[in-house]
Order: C-alpha cells, then sequence, then structure tokens
C-alpha cells in the first residue's frame, strides 16, 4: 500500500506546550543581548567633545609605535614607503 | 537523492516555516531594538531653527558677563570651545566683524561650551577677542538651542529673531557670507 510520505514539520499540527516557553525564553535572550548591547550605544554631542579631541586620544600620538606600524606594514605588503606612497602591494615600487 | 520523498527546496521551505514559527515572538523585540540602535545616532536637528527666538538669556546661568545692550541689536551669537580648531580659526574673523561693524549696532557673543574654566580662561587669554564671552558651564542653555557643530554662529536680527545659522566655519567663504548677511540685517529698519 502506498502511504503518502509526511512532511518533517506539519503546521496542522497543534502547538506543543514546551514550544511557547522556548520562544518566550529565546525572546528574553535576545531582549537582554541588545539590552547589553544598547548600553554600549551613547550619543555624543557637538558640546561633549572635549575628551574626543584630547591628545590621548589621536592615534598618532606615539611616533615611536607609528614609525613601527609603517614599519610592520611595509614589511607585510612589500611596499617600500609604507602607506605614505601610492600603489598596492605588489612590491614593484 | 531525497530518502523520504521530498526535494530540496522542499524541506528548505518547511525549514523556513520552522523558523518563523519560533522566532516569530522575538520579531518585535528585535524591531524594537532595531529602532533604539537608530534612535541613538548622533545627527542633530537643530532645536534654534531660523525664524526662531532667540531664547531670554538671563533665564540662563553662564560664567561671565552678558552684555547688557543686547536689545535692538544685530547679535551674533558663536557657540565655540577651546579645544574646537575651527573654533579658533573663527575667532580673528569675529573680532574683525565686531570692529567693524559694532559701531553700526552689531554685538558679537561667544558661548563657550568648555567644560574646564582652566582651558577656557586660556583660550581667552591667548585670542584675547574684541567682543563678549561667556560660559555655559553645565550646558543648560547649549542643550536648549541644540548646536549641530562646534563652532555654530546664530544671526539674530534686531527684533531678537534668529535669521541665519552658520554650522562650522569654513575661512574666507564663511567669513564672506556672514559679512553679506550681517550688512543686509543692519540695514533693515527696526
Amino acid at each position: 500500500m502506498k502511504t503518502t510520505p509526511t512532511p518533517p514539520f506539519d503546521s496542522r499540527q497543534p502547538t506543543r506546550p514546551g514550544r511557547s516557553l522556548c520562544r518566550l525564553c529565546i525572546g528574553a535572550a535576545l531582549l537582554a543581548v541588545m539590552a547589553f548591547a544598547g548600553v554600549g550605544c551613547s550619543g555624543v554631542q557637538p558640546w561633549e567633545r572635549a575628551t574626543l579631541t584630547s591628545y590621548a586620544m589621536r592615534a598618532d600620538r606615539d611616533p615611536l609605535a607609528v614609525a613601527m606600524g609603517e614599519h610592520i606594514y611595509f614589511s607585510r605588503e612589500s611596499s617600500t614607503g609604507g602607506r605614505g606612497v601610492g600603489g598596492s602591494g605588489c612590491g614593484c615600487n | 537523492m531525497d530518502t523520504d520523498g521530498h526535494g530540496f527546496w522542499h524541506r528548505l521551505c518547511l525549514s523556513g516555516r520552522l523558523m518563523m514559527r519560533t522566532f516569530r515572538g522575538a520579531l518585535p523585540v528585535l524591531a524594537s531594538g532595531l529602532l533604539f540602535v537608530a534612535s541613538t545616532g548622533t545627527d542633530l536637528e537643530a532645536a534654534l531653527k531660523e525664524g526662531d527666538p532667540l531664547p531670554k538669556l538671563s533665564d540662563y546661568s553662564f560664567e561671565g558677563t552678558l552684555p547688557a545692550d543686547l536689545a535692538g541689536k544685530v547679535i551674533v551669537l558663536d557657540f565655540w570651545a577651546s579645544w574646537c580648531a575651527p573654533c579658533k580659526a573663527s575667532f580673528p574673523a569675529l573680532g574683525a566683524i565686531q570692529r567693524e561693524l559694532g559701531s553700526s549696532g552689531l554685538t558679537v557673543l561667544g558661548v563657550s561650551v568648555d567644560e574646564k574654566k582652566a582651558a577656557y580662561e586660556a583660550f581667552l587669554k591667548k585670542q584675547a577677542p574684541p567682543f563678549a564671552t561667556v560660559r555655559d558651564a553645565d550646558h543648560r542653555f547649549v542643550k536648549v538651542v541644540q548646536a549641530p557643530k562646534m563652532p555654530t554662529t546664530y544671526l539674530i536680527d534686531r527684533k531678537g529673531v534668529v535669521r541665519h545659522v552658520h554650522e562650522g566655519f569654513h575661512g574666507e567663504g564663511s567669513v564672506k557670507m556672514l559679512r553679506e548677511q550681517l550688512t543686509a540685517l543692519l540695514n533693515e529698519k527696526p
């Protein structure tokens, strides 16, 4: 006798009791993740940027670190001059 | 080849439905989270716009003395900070405007948003501007105005209405525009 194959999930089946609890847990977990992510979002107003403009926030505040970074960059990319000259990492410049 | 008689697309569709059913409850949470993240952006919409009356300055506590005779004058209200390079560049130009047009009924008023008093005083000592400057130490005034950039310069006519807003300072172009607009405002009849 030929039987009709049943799909792996049938939407007409009644919802299992544990499933709603599972959804609730997933929703709560997502909410918690977003709440934790949200506390990291802070709008800095234009008049509050004194700290951001301070010398300590500059990426090039340490000349030695910049020189080392440049050395690593052009050694890796084989591009003499590092970022200071045009061209890519083909090693031909 | 499928062993249970179902094709790949059929199973994919069913998996999608299963996922939708599972995460259906979480969709409003996701949507509200996205809205929250979008709302924390830093782009400001200026609260004080062209056509708005200037808030009463005496309602705010500034460090320093406000000019006493602002009524009936064209005011250049400049928000600045000692840590802001364009503000520093704008000071000589604003000083020149004050010297040139002050006798025609113009007053330049600088409002510093510096949090550090020492930095504010050191800047003023170095620049020695020929116009009045006060410090909005608690940021109460700037929060009402919502200055969108540093510096932001508001040109206010003799009736106390904001007529032009300059965001930032762009060198000679800004100076030329400021002079033209201020001359036009000074020529208006009170």
